[in-house]
């Protein structure tokens, strides 16, 4: 899974999340109520209280009596104006993008859905948000200087009328755009994508012996290739039934119809790719490890790359990945297997032959009475998702076994994990069904990953290993992805319009662009406060940008120590002054960056709706608190000053 | 709304008498502009203390900087007093629903120049949360009032400022309010929409609303208002009934049509006998505005008629 982050439940992430927005609420009130009181006192001196008691009850109040015809009426001017600015210009820009696009994205690349995906959604991206920016900087810092706020200020209408009603037009003007480049981009993609292959029935050798077909008649298996075509082609085979079937390649395969002539010539007719364009459903699970002595621990052992956020299991010992799934249900899987795809790390601390993966077997466990058997022994290369299936009904595998799992305690107990007896029967039974052998009353399954190979390491994170629950439209996939783009769109116009409440255009336009590079990169930003590249791995150091631009300049690694002088000292204490404000900033600026699915997308996995709902009240939670803040900040500015 | 914050003017008369009300009071109200640190630019409005009652149109003269435009944007509440009070119609100016009975024309009518006529008219209506069909009939009698419905459907950026003027003043209309302000509403009028500005505001007045403009053409101020308060450098310097403070008491004027030379002589020799100086003795001049509206009005009656270019001595008597 290329998403390497932690990817969160929405029933598991809505408690937590909601009192984390009520703290933060809290917080800010206060904070403003207090800046507010003091800028009172500052200029109503003894009858700040009461100035400040009318402003605060009169704001509670117009925040709450608002008037759906209002906001639609500001919304509407808001609209109105953008279309007069020529906003439609954006879509004409993408439109002439898409037709430059074949100059530059290569269908012969390793993976060109990849690249025409990144393209239109990243394209997408960057001119929708630069143009709301642009919109929401200019809007109500133009209406105050162009004194139109005056005849709606004078009407009867709150200020958080005024901030709800121009984020609802910017949105509306922003989803019109967005609804509009995905409409374009789904036939660029589709037809970008499209090409076939001929097969020449002359090049195709016999493969195997002739065999005699039910009705008598001789048949005879046939393999081949297709011509190549944007730098790939197919392996390609005919059964004895003369039943063809194309070999999946770069990531796709071809339909094939095969066409007969008065004559009996054959033709076989390819059609367009197929399997390229996907939403696959993963299914995932948790993980624990073994160590190299068959303890459970929570992490595995760490390679010293300080660069990847996996943890490794050791080759040829006891150690072992271990995934627990849940809820699995016969009916989801609609075929005799079980597809999982996963994409492991490999460490190798001696080359062995480059060409060739690391063997790791794969194994099910049923958690409740430790009944486990190893199904298949794989070949794993780094960078490449492999998929293998588990069959339903188990019939070949080897090293029947109760598998106890054990832990070991900090005083060094060792603590048995209690299991169910197993019938002695059951360990020699020639056939195993997996939901009924291996899969426990509260519908949990295990699957285990090891290394069969001394000396090398497999590393592995949660999402590296998932059931695939089948495919999604890839259609309602991309839509999801300019969903997510959406979101991102929807807050930079919320901090756009409640910054312009306070600021010029110019100060606006620099803030918000400042919020959304800021929250595109709030991962990175998080990364540098806490020192953690992933969460719960540890970089080396911590450093501020003093410390960093010395190394840098005296060319001292991350690892050296260097001397403490004075100097050092000074520059340590200046860089935590500047990462505990970039703490405080990481939990103001919203984390845009998980906001978007344009990897989702392009990787062909399917945003799960749980995803997307957690997205969808992260945005709607940094909303209403823009929307608060916008209009007691408006409320307090005198306009007309 | 609580008792603290409805201004004592607005309540009932503790003697039992109806006085006049009041809709809008300011006491000791007074505004500094200050610049990013807090330093005082300049006192723009120093200690005012007015009352203006329903029902009567109320003028606010001055020079350029005297105060004029602060008062009327406290009034409205787009500015915050820095110290004094503002109450319109007993409510604190800041409080957004007093609005729903306010109208008002600024000094330049700042509307949005990409809609139309009646897209303006119908978005300020929406603002009131005025329901469909009873926009519709407002916008298109309002329109019809200003004169503008052979141009409803231009965009704004196309009207002239006299045009603009018209829409603006709609859109001042567009709640039937009953509290008018008026930021120099003849400003950019030509002569026939300053008379039709002035007879509206007249007949506004017949209604029962209260108009309140501010305006430094001071024949304006004179023909319409029936107070006036003079500001000067941010002070009230004179508060009162125009015909009052108009009246020159130790001066008599005599207006009689037709005089013949031996009653002009007679009338001397009585003033002469009681020692009376005669300051002035002539034909009075009609105003500049008068002499306009009649060429304009007869040259709608004879199109053709050219003009002598002498006068004629036939001044309009009204």
């Amino acid at each position: 899974m290329p998403i390497e982050i932690e990817l969160p439940q929405l029933s598991s992430w809505i408690g937590p999340a909601f009192l984390a927005w009520l703290s933060a609420a809290l917080g800010l009130i206060t904070l403003c109520g207090l800046i507010g009181f003091l800028w009172c006192l500052l200029l109503y001196g003894r009858r700040a209280p009461r100035r400040f008691w009318e402003l605060l009850r009169s704001g509670v109040i117009d925040l709450v009596l608002v008037s759906p015809r209002r906001i639609g009426a500001l919304a509407w001017l808001t609209i109105k104006e953008a279309f007069g600015r020529k906003v439609t210009v954006v879509v004409l820009l993408f439109c002439v993008s898409l037709l430059f696009a074949g100059w530059f994205l290569d269908p012969t690349s390793s993976e060109p859905h990849r690249l025409y995906l990144n393209f239109v959604l990243g394209t997408t991206n960057y001119l929708v948000i630069l143009l709301v920016i642009f919109l929401a900087a200019f809007r109500l810092p133009g209406d105050i200087q162009n004194k139109t706020i005056f005849t709606v200020l004078t009407k009867p209408v709150r200020t958080s009328e005024i901030v709800t009603g121009q984020i609802l037009g910017l949105v509306a003007v922003g989803s019109f755009i967005l609804g509009t480049m995905w409409i374009i981009s789904y036939p660029f993609v589709v037809r970008g994508l499209h090409h076939t292959h001929a097969v020449n029935p002359a090049d195709l050798r016999p493969l195997g012996e002739p065999v005699t077909l039910p009705d008598g008649s001789q048949g005879q298996a046939l393999q081949g290739w297709t011509d190549p075509t944007w730098g790939h082609r197919h392996r390609f085979f005919v059964d004895a039934n003369g039943n063809p079937r194309v070999d999946m390649e770069r990531g796709h395969t071809h339909s094939v119809r095969v066409e007969k002539s008065a004559d009996g010539k054959v033709t076989y007719r390819l059609g367009g790719p197929e399997g390229q364009l996907v939403a696959r459903v993963p299914i995932y699970g948790s993980l624990v490890f073994r160590d190299r002595n068959g303890f459970d621990v929570e992490k595995g052992i760490s390679v010293g790359d300080e660069w990847t956020y996996r943890s490794y299991i050791e080759g040829a010992s006891q150690a072992a990945a271990i995934w627990t799934f849940k809820d699995l249900k016969p009916d989801e899987f609609p075929g005799d297997t079980i597809p999982i795809e996963m994409n492991l790390g490999v460490f190798r601390t001696h080359k062995g032959d480059i060409e060739r993966g690391i063997l790791g077997s794969l194994s099910v466990r049923n958690p409740e009475n430790g009944l486990m058997v190893e199904l298949q022994v794989f070949e794993s290369k780094e960078f490449s998702i492999l998929a293998l299936d588990i069959p339903k009904k188990i019939t070949r595998f080897s090293s029947v076994r109760v598998e106890p799992r054990k832990i070991k305690h900090a005083d060094g107990t060792i603590e048995y994990v209690r299991l169910k007896p197993v019938d002695p029967q059951v360990l020699s039974q020639k056939e195993f069904d997996l939901f009924r052998d291996f899969t426990s009353s509260d519908g949990k399954i295990e699957i285990w990953i090891r290394c069969l190979e001394s000396g090398q390491y497999f590393g592995m994170a949660k999402p590296d290993l998932y059931i695939r629950a089948g495919n999604r439209s890839f259609f309602l996939n991309l839509f999801k992805g300019y969903l997510g783009i959406w979101l991102q769109m929807v807050l930079a116009i919320g901090f756009g319009v409640t910054l312009s409440t306070f600021l010029g255009t110019p100060v606006t336009l620099v803030s918000t662009l400042g919020v959304t590079i800021a929250g595109m990169a709030h991962q990175f930003m998080r990364q540098i406060v806490t020192g953690e590249l992933y969460p719960g791995v540890e970089t080396p150091a911590r450093f501020g940008p003093i410390e960093s631009f010395i190394r840098l300049f005296t060319q001292e690694g991350v690892m050296v120590e260097i001397p403490r002088t004075v100097g050092l000292m000074v520059a340590r204490a200046i860089d935590s002054v500047f990462l505990a404000w970039l703490d405080l900033l990481s939990y103001i600026i919203p984390p845009m960056d998980r906001l978007g699915f344009i990897d989702f997308v392009a990787y062909g996995y399917n945003v799960s709706p749980s995803l997307l709902a957690v997205n969808i009240i992260t945005v709607a939670g940094y909303l209403v608190l823009l929307i608060v803040a916008g209009h007691f900040f408006l409320r307090s500015r005198e306009v007309a000053a | 709304m609580s008792e603290a914050q409805v201004s004592p003017a607005a309540r009932p008369s503790e003697t039992g008498q109806s006085p006049p009300e009041v809709v809008i009071e300011t006491r000791t109200l007074s505004k500094v502009y200050r610049d990013f640190w807090g330093r005082t630019k300049v006192q723009a409005l120093k200690a005012l203390d007015l009352q203006i009652y329903r029902g009567e149109v109320f003028g606010l003269l001055g020079p350029n900087g005297s105060g004029k435009t602060t008062t009327m944007k406290l009034l409205l509440g787009l500015l915050l007093p820095t110290s004094g009070e503002v109450y319109v119609f007993g409510r604190p100016a800041t409080d957004v629903s007093k609005n729903e009975r306010i109208g008002y024309l600024p000094e330049e009518s700042y509307l949005y120049r990409f809609l139309n006529a009646e897209e303006t008219l119908d978005f300020y209506g929406r603002l009131f949360n005025m329901p469909r069909s009873v926009r519709r009939q407002r916008v298109a009698d309002l329109i019809e009032m200003v004169g503008l419905t052979w141009a409803k459907k231009r965009p704004l950026k196309e009207y002239s400022k006299g045009m603009t003027r018209r829409i603006g003043l709609a859109q001042a209309l567009i709640n039937d309010p009953d509290l008018i302000l008026l930021d120099e509403p003849t400003s950019g009028l030509d002569p026939i929409g300053t008379r039709e500005m002035k007879d509206l505001i007249l007949r506004l007045r017949d209604q029962g609303k209260t108009v309140v403009m501010c305006s430094h053409l001071l024949a304006d101020v004179q023909d319409v208002c029936d107070r006036i308060g003079i500001l000067y450098q941010g002070e009230l310097k004179e508060l009162g009934r125009v015909d009052q403070l108009l009246a020159m008491r130790d001066v008599t004027e005599i207006r009689v049509p037709r005089m013949s030379p031996e009653a002009e002589s007679e009338v001397k020799a009585v003033l002469a006998k009681h020692g009376l100086e005669i300051l002035s003795w002539g034909n009075p001049t009609t105003t500049l505005e008068h002499l306009f509206l009649r060429i304009i009005r007869e040259s709608e009656e004879h199109p053709g008629l050219r003009a002598h270019g002498r006068g004629d001595g036939h001044a309009d008597r009204n």
